[in-house]
């Protein structure tokens, strides 16, 4: 069950690391924009850091509880 | 609490009761609040609850957790973002020391509707907490749609409405959460709705806020299923 959680959370990070803290016009200049504006991919990001955050979180209760 | 639709309805009315508490924060200290600010909120304060709820669950430890991880996820979309006003002509809350206030309303939310939920004493005064705060928060987003609607600029109707117009929402929303605590009745929710319905119909006849008839339906309509859905949560689990 925590190999689950451990390849949800590493792979959200990464994107929602990715969409969150890469400056636009980065992204864009590799066609990586995804046709969105700006704010767009922030709350995208934040999406996959929140999704990161509830995976290592459950792999914390799994381990300490 | 592990289903679905209650985890969904619970995630929802803490996020609703978050920003309730939050445009009345922002309409108290002057700073511009607008929907394209609550929609963004409102998604991941919902997204970090429902996922925490659904995936590990609801308790005190997990209150805890999304109260403070909700605020900062927000907070850290707001400081990455391009702000839909202008920094220099509106103040905004962007600033680190905000988290506290908002991890602070998100700890009420929370755990109003969750010792609602769980908790036998003290259970009116969670019930008028949650309730009212809900009901004002779908108040406000009723004008606040109705604003983007009429294509109304976000720098225009972030000053359409005023803290007082807020109080008087409130007010509205605590009239009908008191007539369903103290009336003893099965018909008290549409007596509650029909009140504050036409409370609001003769209360909000500002210029910008002159809802009509069409505001005294929806009143109606959330009072009722606002009411309905926070007693299912609480009988779920009672």
């Amino acid at each position: 069950m925590p190999k689950k959680e451990w390849f949800i959370g590493i792979i959200a990070l990464i994107i929602g690391s990715f969409y969150h803290f890469i400056p636009y016009n980065t992204l864009r200049s590799y066609n990586l924009a995804l046709s969105l504006g700006h704010n767009a991919h922030v709350i995208i990001g934040s999406i996959f850091l929140i999704l990161a955050f509830v995976s290592f979180y459950r792999l914390y209760i799994y381990k300490n509880i | 609490m592990k289903n679905f639709i209650k985890v969904f309805l619970f995630s929802l009315i803490v996020a609703l009761s978050m920003n309730a508490l939050d445009m009345f924060f922002h309409y108290a200290t002057n700073t511009a609040v607008h929907i394209s600010y609550v929609a963004v909120k409102l998604t991941i304060i919902f997204l970090s609850i429902f996922l925490i709820s659904q995936f590990i669950g609801i308790s005190k430890r997990d209150g805890i957790v999304g109260s403070i991880f909700g605020p900062f996820i927000f907070w850290l979309y707001y400081i990455y973002a391009y702000p839909t006003l202008d920094r220099n002509i509106f103040r905004l809350d962007e600033q680190f020391y905000y988290l506290f206030p908002h991890v602070a309303m998100m700890f009420i939310a929370y755990f109003s509707l969750y010792w609602f939920i769980t908790k036998e004493s003290l259970k009116r005064l969670y019930f008028l907490i949650s309730s009212t705060l809900t009901l004002l928060a779908l108040n406000l987003l009723y004008f606040m749609l109705k604003f983007k609607i009429r294509n109304i600029e976000d720098s225009n109707a972030a000053n359409m409405i005023v803290f007082s117009d807020a109080t008087k929402m409130f007010l509205i929303s605590l009239i009908a959460v008191i007539i369903i605590l103290i009336y003893k009745n099965k018909f008290k929710y549409l007596i509650a709705g029909l009140i504050s319905a036409i409370a609001s119909y003769f209360i909000l006849n500002t210029v910008n806020l002159a809802g009509g008839l069409l505001h005294s339906i929806y009143i109606f309509i959330i009072v009722n299923l606002v009411f309905y859905t926070i007693k299912v949560l609480g009988v779920y689990n009672a």
